[in-house]
């Protein structure tokens, strides 16, 4: 492995070589914090509001994943749908997610886990609200 | 689901006389209950809805369009409408601007997965920059009546 040859000293036990291997996805399902922009986080989800992702929580969706410099993919794992843009609103609204519906929130970038995690928690809390 | 099914073509406003978010609103749901959509005695109760849930949170989703929505129990049959604006309107919307384009969805409460469904279909349309484009140009209930029905033709799902 070449991994050996990048020279950088911070380089912790845990880390994953990056950009030549793609990262494993048991570790990814386990959103080990990777430190560069590479870094991907994944989790499902499920939809327990009553509602459904309605327009008011793809709002807070969106407000919550444009405070992350990573990127976010969300697909209806339930509907076997499309991948959509997390921070797009108009995009979000494809997921048709009704009440049971389990999400997969995808983030790669410096802050994916933080993100994910963020996103997860606020679809868990049924977005904060009743129904 | 057809767009074209799901928009009561009748109630369509090519031209928007009010200027502003709310007024918007009541001439939309005023036109659906003029073309018998919406009963007429829930007018004010509907119109008084949406601007509460608009007040929420803006469904101005950006690039010019805006879907105000209602979930209510006076609403026995899901139905919608298309409102234009050459002037643009501010909806507080996302992005901003001025929202030329609104799509007035009124759904039965207790309907959670057709409203969604019926979102689905909004914006899978919404989504294309052609569809908006021609949407804001056509002046006419005719021409926006027809441009859902090309849409729903190209459609390949």
């Amino acid at each position: 492995m070449r991994n050996a040859e990048c020279g950088n000293t911070r380089t912790k036990r845990a880390q994953v070589p990056h950009s030549e291997f793609p990262i494993p996805h048991f570790i990814r399902e386990r959103h080990v914090g990777l430190s560069d922009a590479q870094a991907q986080a994944v989790r499902e989800v499920k939809i327990g509001n009553t509602e459904g992702l309605h327009a008011r929580p793809v709002m807070r969706f969106i407000d919550v994943a444009s405070r992350f410099q990573s990127n976010v993919s969300v697909m209806n794992v339930t509907r076997r749908g499309e991948k959509v843009d997390g921070k797009s609103a108009m995009q979000m609204m494809l997921l048709e997610a009704t009440q049971g519906c389990v999400l997969r929130i995808e983030a790669r970038g410096s802050d994916a886990a933080a993100m994910v995690e963020a996103l997860a928690v606020l679809v868990e809390s049924g977005f904060h609200q009743h129904g | 689901m057809r767009l074209s099914d799901l928009i009561h073509g009748p109630s369509i406003v090519a031209e928007l006389q009010a200027t502003d978010r709310n007024g918007v609103i009541r001439e939309l749901v005023q036109s659906l209950a003029d073309h018998g959509a919406v009963p007429p005695e829930s007018v004010e109760t509907v119109a008084r809805s949406a601007i509460a849930r608009e007040n929420q949170g803006s469904t101005g989703f950006g690039k010019g369009v805006a879907v105000p929505h209602v979930k209510h129990e006076c609403l026995k049959k899901m139905t919608a409408t298309i409102g234009r604006s050459s002037h643009g309107v501010d909806f507080a919307a996302l992005d901003r601007a001025p929202v030329y384009t609104v799509v007035m969805l009124m759904s039965p409460a207790n309907a959670p997965e057709e409203h969604l469904a019926a979102m689905e279909r909004i914006f899978r349309y919404l989504q294309r920059e052609n569809f908006r484009r021609f949407l804001r140009q056509a002046d006419s209930r005719e021409a926006i009546i027809e441009l859902l029905s090309e849409a729903d033709d190209s459609q390949t799902e």
